[in-house]
């Protein structure tokens, strides 16, 4: 199909197949991101019920270690921390690339206008 | 116009291929799920017939390779439950089963809503199957 196409539009596709790519591995990150986000929340719900003396362990390699509460409570929320940065951070590439992403798609459009038949997804 | 048909058959073919790619992944992401949740009825199930032994029954624990090391239960009202996020917390027996009665709850309305989109993935397969085939004829 795309042997027919002139070369400035077969361009406009391969990036527009790229930029597609790029959209699809940061949203599968910033999911990633965001289901870590709610088991660190979650983990954080349950250790603030507990009382101050809860035996509590954290995963370090393939050990369990002894902790305390306040001080799995303070990890969990450094890490959450991190994550809710990368969050931001992924959230403003995904912003730039779905842009991009809706530009080229419009020109693909138009140019396929004259040529007909081709949807871009 | 058969141009325009054999662009459209290519299209549909993409399509075809992207939703098949994507079904793929969530029936793989559904079986784990299913994984995770047999998971969790093990361990409940575990606790609860724990519970209907004497005290300090004469305890195998499996090492791998059907093989066995004596062991003694210590404590046998205070179980370990994962919290997630690499947290682990000691409850007695019932909070560690309403602990995982939770998560196997979670995992199930997680399985209806990856067993719904797939349905969906599925049905737009079919429909772009028979509009595949309605579109041969015509070239």
């Amino acid at each position: 199909m795309s042997s027919e196409l002139p070369p400035q539009v077969q361009n406009q596709l391969a990036q527009l197949q790229q930029v597609q790519q790029q959209a699809q591995t940061l949203a599968m990150q910033k999911n990633q991101i965001e289901s870590t986000l709610k088991e660190t929340e979650n983990a954080l719900e349950e250790l603030e019920q507990l009382s101050g003396d809860a035996v509590v362990y954290r995963t370090v390699g393939d050990m369990q270690i002894r902790t305390t509460k306040d001080d799995a409570i303070v990890k969990l929320k450094e890490r959450n921390e991190t994550l809710s940065l990368r969050l931001q951070s992924i959230s403003r590439q995904d912003e730039r690339i779905s842009k991009r992403f809706n530009q080229l798609q419009e020109q693909v459009k138009q140019a396929m206008g004259t040529q007909g038949g081709y949807q871009a997804q | 116009m058969a141009e325009e048909g054999q662009q459209n058959i290519q299209n549909l073919a993409l399509q075809h291929r992207d939703l098949q790619k994507r079904a793929q992944t969530i029936q793989q992401q559904t079986n784990m799920l299913q994984m995770s949740i047999e998971d969790c009825g093990r361990a409940i199930t575990t606790l609860e017939d724990l519970q209907s032994f004497s005290k300090n029954p004469d305890t195998l624990v499996p090492i791998g390779a059907g093989s066995f090391v004596n062991a003694n239960i210590v404590n046998d009202n205070k179980v370990v439950v994962e919290v997630g996020a690499g947290i682990s917390v000691e409850k007695d027996v019932d909070g560690a089963i309403v602990t995982l009665n939770k998560r196997k709850e979670d995992l199930q309305k997680v399985l209806e809503q990856m067993d719904q989109n797939l349905e969906q993935i599925n049905q737009r397969i079919q429909s772009i199957e028979s509009m595949a085939k309605q579109q041969q004829p015509q070239q």
